[in-house]
């Protein structure tokens, strides 16, 4: 049993190879944050009129990098060290077949770097969503396809593992609520990668000239089956990160687990429907389809959401009042431990994914209503409040803990690390407001230039939107300056922070 | 006697924050039906 | 805990009136915004269209050759200009990067708008009423519409469609 050490904060007994592929995957992921910051941040002063720093070849082209490097590699390897943190580590066993953590790891890294070569190489200005008859030298399918196979190789481990913890009976009766969310977030991810199969193997032998075009629409259909649900993968394992937070940072119990289960198990089964509201103001689907189709049949998936939004916010309270914190409404939550990054990063989270994210996605996820909101920048608006102001947030957090936990050294300059939510989260939600501000005056998304500079006629847009694209591009400054502060901490650990010994 | 004053489950603040998001929700989306009915007839 | 095994008997763990309260609510509001879809489309005159067919992208480009030839009215920066009747078919074709024809119309007329692409998919947003619908080749998206309020309108493509993506304006008139 030498590959195992005892925990001496949580008293888990960690699996050597499990926490070495936590640590890799981590840091690769940081590594992906990073370079996608510095693309985020030549967008930001691109698409600020004033600025206007890239021309319009590089600005499209870095654009596709910069969605694949944070919604593709940043998310998904740090989901893959939240897997394995969910199973071995939770569960104290050992993790199943190590290898494949690793061919996990190295297929997920070749084909994130052949994706990024031939971005930048210019063979692949097609965005994130490569909706054909744009195409891509054909290598960039390919990076795409070893990348999802790699995280299916990720999520057997993780199912492999519960299995063996199981079988070895390394715990007592039913899952923790953290690893049932990560489950759920595994399972979505299987179906979610077989969606990816069916659209990027076609395009993949069409793009080398083997078969002929998928129909455009297809594509689009088969493609969110792939890219939302995806989404919801980041869902289901932020909120797992939610749970643990609440746990590590003020000692919250799950104030129902039944209720936060099922709510899991909804999104498990109403997600995966829900691609098709992409593409509602599309031909090929009739309205009776539509509306039924994005209802996520009765809104279901977007009620789990609201049970969260209630069970998290709740547990924390009950955990506070129990400290004392009993006076009055608030009390607690003026108390709460504010200087600790990771529940600042907590707190911001659940507000910006849910009052910005979460209620946009539903107005504009809604049949009628696309109208008014499709592909302008209120989409990204949107997204930027859920995968980054709540997802992306979410997961700095638990970085504050899985540093002292996994890498076994002291948190580098607290005195930052203590601010890096507040300039992030904050810098987000405004970013985000400000976008979904700007779209509603019909400001497109993926534009580089807003006015009409090379068209024949010209767009005049309210003094208001000049003004708002100023606080998208000043808010995005702070944005990217938070996540700088935050990869500075990180990396600043790992280098210099002061080693736990154990 | 209800659970409500039963410290194991005191979460008033929470629903107060959770009504507040409620109140929100409902503003928005009607807010965006209004506009909606400002654009152009189309079916 | 949420990162150690549950109670027993968390099954059978009851749920807080508080907590019982938000579930009721965020569920029967999940009800209203499922009804609200097809309840619009009975009393709501902005909704989403049944009405389309597929037609291969030379069949498009015919349909809207042959379209501009029986309306054209005049040009503008080399874009022909075409007055269709009221409750007529109109086209309009989305091409790399530019929209054609610009169209007159009436307010308060109907028009059968067909939409959609002879390259690749493109975005049809009306500014500055904001309203958006997806150009797909070899797809018809066939809209009725009825501007309401006279004015000039432009089209701008909300869609990435290449590199002179942001170049792709086009215009529509009201009066």
């Amino acid at each position: 049993m030498s590959k195992f050490r005892t925990c001496p904060t949580t008293g888990f007994k960690i699996h050597a190879p499990a926490e070495t592929l936590i640590q890799i995957n981590a840091v690769t992921a940081i590594v992906f944050l990073l370079v996608g910051g510095i693309l985020g941040l030549l967008m930001v002063l691109t698409r600020w009129q004033a600025v206007h720093i890239l021309d319009a070849e590089w600005f499209y082209r870095l654009l596709t990098l910069h969605g694949i490097a944070m919604l593709v590699a940043w998310i998904i390897f740090f989901e893959m060290a939240i897997l394995y943190f969910a199973s071995a580590v939770v569960l104290s066993s050992r993790l199943a077949a190590p290898w494949a953590g690793w061919l996990q790891y190295l297929l997920m890294l070749v084909g994130a770097a052949i994706v990024a070569v031939q971005v930048l190489l210019g063979n692949a200005d097609v965005m994130f969503t490569s909706y054909v008859p744009l195409k891509a030298s054909h290598w960039y399918y390919l990076g795409i396809i070893l990348f999802a196979v790699g995280a299916i190789v990720g999520c057997v481990v993780f199912f492999a593992t519960l299995v063996v913890a199981k079988h070895e009976k390394t715990y007592q009766g039913s899952i923790p609520l953290v690893t049932f969310g990560a489950m759920a977030a595994a399972i979505i991810a299987i179906g979610t990668l077989a969606h990816g199969a069916i659209t990027f193997i076609p395009t993949w032998l069409w793009a080398a000239g083997l078969i002929p075009m998928m129909d455009p629409e297809v594509y689009r259909l088969l493609f969110w089956g792939f890219g939302h649900s995806s989404q919801q993968i980041n869902v289901c394992a932020m909120v797992a990160v939610w749970y643990t937070l609440g746990t590590l940072t003020v000692g919250s119990k799950p104030v129902n687990e039944k209720v936060s289960r099922v709510a899991f198990g909804f999104y498990i089964l109403f997600i995966n429907i829900a691609s098709e509201h992409h593409l509602l103001v599309d031909p090929g689907l009739s309205a009776a389809h539509k509306s039924w189709n994005t209802g996520y049949f009765m809104h279901l998936a977007v009620l789990a959401s609201m049970i969260h939004a209630y069970s998290v916010p709740a547990a924390v309270e009950v955990a506070l009042r129990k400290k004392g914190y009993t006076k009055g409404t608030f009390e607690w939550l003026k108390k709460a431990p504010w200087g600790n990054p990771g529940f600042s990063s907590l707190a911001l989270s659940l507000v910006g994914f849910g009052f910005l994210g979460g209620i946009t996605g539903v107005v504009y996820g809604t049949e009628q209503l696309n109208i008014i909101a499709h592909n302008t920048l209120r989409i990204p608006g949107h997204f930027h409040a859920t995968v980054v102001a709540g997802t992306t947030l979410a997961f700095m957090g638990i970085t504050y803990y899985v540093l002292p936990l996994i890498f076994r050294r002291e948190v580098a300059f607290p005195g930052i690390a203590k601010l890096q939510p507040y300039f992030f989260g904050i810098g987000m939600m405004v970013f985000s407001t400000a976008m979904m501000f700007a779209g509603g005056f019909g400001v497109s998304r993926r534009q580089w230039d807003m006015t009409g500079v090379e068209a024949p006629f010209q767009v005049n847009f309210d003094a208001i939107v000049d003004l708002t694209m100023a606080v998208v591009g000043i808010s995005g400054v702070v944005a990217v300056l938070g996540g700088v502060m935050y990869v500075l901490v990180a990396v600043g650990t790992l280098l210099i922070g002061k080693k736990i010994n154990a | 006697m209800a659970n409500d004053h039963n410290p194991d489950h005191e979460a008033h603040g929470t629903f107060v924050l959770i009504m507040i998001f409620f109140a929100t929700f409902l503003i928005y989306y009607l807010l965006n039906w209004k506009f909606l009915g400002e654009v152009w007839k189309t079916g | 805990m949420s990162v150690t095994p549950p109670d027993k008997h968390w099954w059978d763990t009851p749920i807080h009136t508080k907590e019982k309260i938000w579930l009721m609510t965020a569920f029967v509001w999940s009800i209203v915004l499922t009804v609200a879809m097809p309840a619009l489309h009975i009393v709501g005159e902005q909704n989403t269209s049944s009405q389309y067919s597929r037609i291969s992208n030379q069949d498009f480009d015919t349909l809207t050759d042959r379209f501009i030839e029986a309306n054209k009215i005049g040009e503008e920066k080399g874009v022909p200009i075409v007055e269709p009747k009221p409750g007529s078919d109109v086209y309009i074709r989305g091409k790399q990067f530019g929209w054609d024809p610009i169209l007159k119309l009436k307010a308060g007329q109907s028009y059968k708008l067909h939409l959609s692409s002879v390259d690749v998919n493109h975005g049809f947003s009306v500014f500055p009423i904001n309203m958006n619908f997806q150009a797909v080749p070899s797809w018809d998206n066939l809209l009725t519409v009825t501007p309401t309020k006279a004015g000039m309108y432009t089209i701008i493509c909300n869609e990435f469609c290449g590199i002179g993506h942001h170049a792709m304006i086009g215009k529509i008139y009201v009066e």
